[in-house]
């Protein structure tokens, strides 16, 4: 489940933590151990599906940080996750973003292994998709060789990243420029994306773009999101649409529905995906859930997917 | 009819003077409570707390989930306040900003802005001030560690200050319970300085005075 601050997620807490995330900290020396845990019992939707045990996350995040006098603060963050090595992948590499940087004031620039700044882009609400989330998400957000500044403002937040292509060295692979914009006022928050990507070295680039807005209205979340692939001579336009509401059917419980549209120019049919899915948080110990999902496409011969679990975060 | 009635009115006014005689302390959506006036106490968010009148002397902390998506947002508590406050025969609530980033948290920290309101929305004063602890953060011990933040001069610390003696820091704005200039002391002073001594006791002494109170009785 992505992107969008679910109504009961926002109004969430961490009830019977003693310090949540802070493991120790003194002399301007901060260090964070964060974890998220989830496993599923799930069948995807789709032709032929069978059931089995999945893991979605299984992460532990570090950061550390020094406070370096006048404003500023030097960091690092190491995060592993497990989840392909619990999967007995044969290429279940554990590191999943290893980068430092500096903070100074809203803005922080840092580089290393970690996110693109589209990837703070989209509204979708499911835990699992078929379609993919957004167009970003379908052609590359994260790199191993990712500079990105990131600027926070009262009601603006602003992130470019750059991943170089590295040619001729051991992380080798595409060239990526991405830049995320969002705005919240009254409840509605606006945000827009963009990447230019060159998947390989040599290859032709193209442009990513995506435009996203969402209403909380108290009593639910409504929120959109469109983003669209521009042709290459080797591939048509490709388009994704999400349409999410969430909502509290009680102070522990929150429901997600979504639908998505994925179209290619030169495809005969586009396909819609739809989800629904339930998640209750533990009033002693709201970082504990359960949740289950039900999802479905419209393709061909497609089986109704489910899917049930748990999570717990740290 | 009257005489049926008004002993009925008179037991109901009776009940409703023993419910007020205390505060109901409502915490909002991100406060939790460690200390409730010294004794180690957890009270959830969106929990209430019972409490007799007089001086409140709390530890709180607020719990958000930071992060910028639902899927990405992780637990993150902010300081630990101590809160002073008054009251009596009222129902209170106490609750922070709504906090989704962390710039937000960090803000908070800084403003220590807590809503103290009564059930008309009208705001309450109080004290607040951080309960620092340097190193390992993950088990506190609030007890303890108020117990050594009042005895600093912080605005949110209870201090005690017998009779007869000079106000050593008239500069800061917290409680320092006075006695009476003449006669019989003040008795706000009096249920301030024993719940600073019964504060200040360990658990031997005070069940040593609470078996005193009972065959004074």
């Amino acid at each position: 489940m992505k992107k969008l601050l679910l109504a009961v997620a926002v109004s969430s807490v961490a009830a019977g933590s003693a310090s949540a995330a802070t493991i120790y900290e003194k002399d301007g020396f901060t260090y964070k151990l964060n974890g998220d845990f989830q496993v599923q019992f799930r069948q995807d939707p789709g032709v032929d599906q069978n059931a089995e045990i999945e893991f979605d996350d299984l992460e532990l995040k570090n950061y550390v940080s020094y406070d370096l006098g006048n404003g500023l603060t030097g960091f690092g963050r190491l995060d592993f996750g497990f989840k392909d090595a619990a999967e007995d992948k044969a290429d279940a590499g554990a590191l999943e973003e290893a980068y430092v940087g500096m903070k100074y004031g809203v803005a922080s620039f840092s580089f290393g292994k970690q996110n693109f700044a589209s990837d703070e882009f989209g509204i979708e609400e499911s835990y699992e998709d078929v379609l993919g989330e957004d167009q970003f998400d379908n052609v590359s957000t994260d790199g191993d060789d990712t500079l990105r500044l990131d600027v926070e403002l009262d009601a603006v937040y602003l992130a470019a990243s750059y991943e170089m292509d590295a040619e001729g060295e051991n992380s080798a692979n595409g060239e990526y420029f991405d830049l995320f914009a969002s705005t919240e006022f009254a409840g509605l928050t606006l945000a827009v994306a963009y990447q230019n990507a060159t998947p390989a070295i040599g290859a032709e680039d193209f442009d990513t773009w995506g435009v996203s807005a969402s209403y909380d209205f108290d009593i639910a979340t409504i929120a959109a999101d469109y983003s669209v692939t521009d042709e290459t001579n080797t591939r048509a336009e490709q388009t994704l649409l999400n349409v999410a509401t969430t909502f509290d059917v009680a102070s522990t419980t929150g429901v997600a529905l979504g639908i998505r549209n994925y179209e290619e120019d030169n495809a005969s049919d586009d396909i819609n995906e739809w989800y629904a899915n339930v998640t209750y948080k533990f009033p002693a110990a709201k970082n504990v859930s359960l949740f289950a999902e039900i999802a479905d496409t419209d393709a061909d011969n497609s089986d109704l997917g489910y899917l049930a679990g748990m999570r717990v975060k740290f | 009819m009257k005489a049926i009635v008004a002993p009925y009115f008179l037991l109901a006014l009776l009940f409703s003077a023993q419910a007020l005689a205390e505060v109901t302390l409502a915490l909002g959506p991100c406060v939790q409570a460690h200390v409730v006036n010294g004794e180690e106490k957890t009270a959830l968010p969106d929990s209430s707390l019972t409490l007799t009148n007089g001086t409140q002397q709390l530890v709180v902390d607020c719990t958000a989930m930071l992060g910028r998506s639902s899927d990405d947002a992780f637990p993150e508590t902010g300081e630990a306040f101590v809160l002073l406050f008054e009251a009596a025969n009222t129902e209170l609530t106490l609750s922070a900003p709504r906090i989704q980033t962390r710039r937000q948290m960090t803000d908070f920290n800084r403003e220590k802005d807590f809503r103290l309101t009564n059930t008309a929305g009208t705001p309450v004063n109080y004290h607040v001030d951080v309960l620092e602890k340097e190193g390992f953060q993950v088990f506190r011990d609030y007890p303890g560690e108020l117990e050594a933040f009042n005895r600093n001069s912080s605005p949110a610390a209870i201090r005690m200050q017998l009779p007869g003696l000079a106000d050593a820091d008239t500069d800061t704005a917290g409680p320092s319970p006075k006695a009476g200039d003449q006669g019989a002391p003040d008795q706000e002073t009096v249920r301030q300085m024993l719940r600073y001594w019964y504060l200040q006791a360990d658990k031997q002494t005070r069940k040593e005075w609470k078996n005193w109170i009972q065959s004074s009785n």
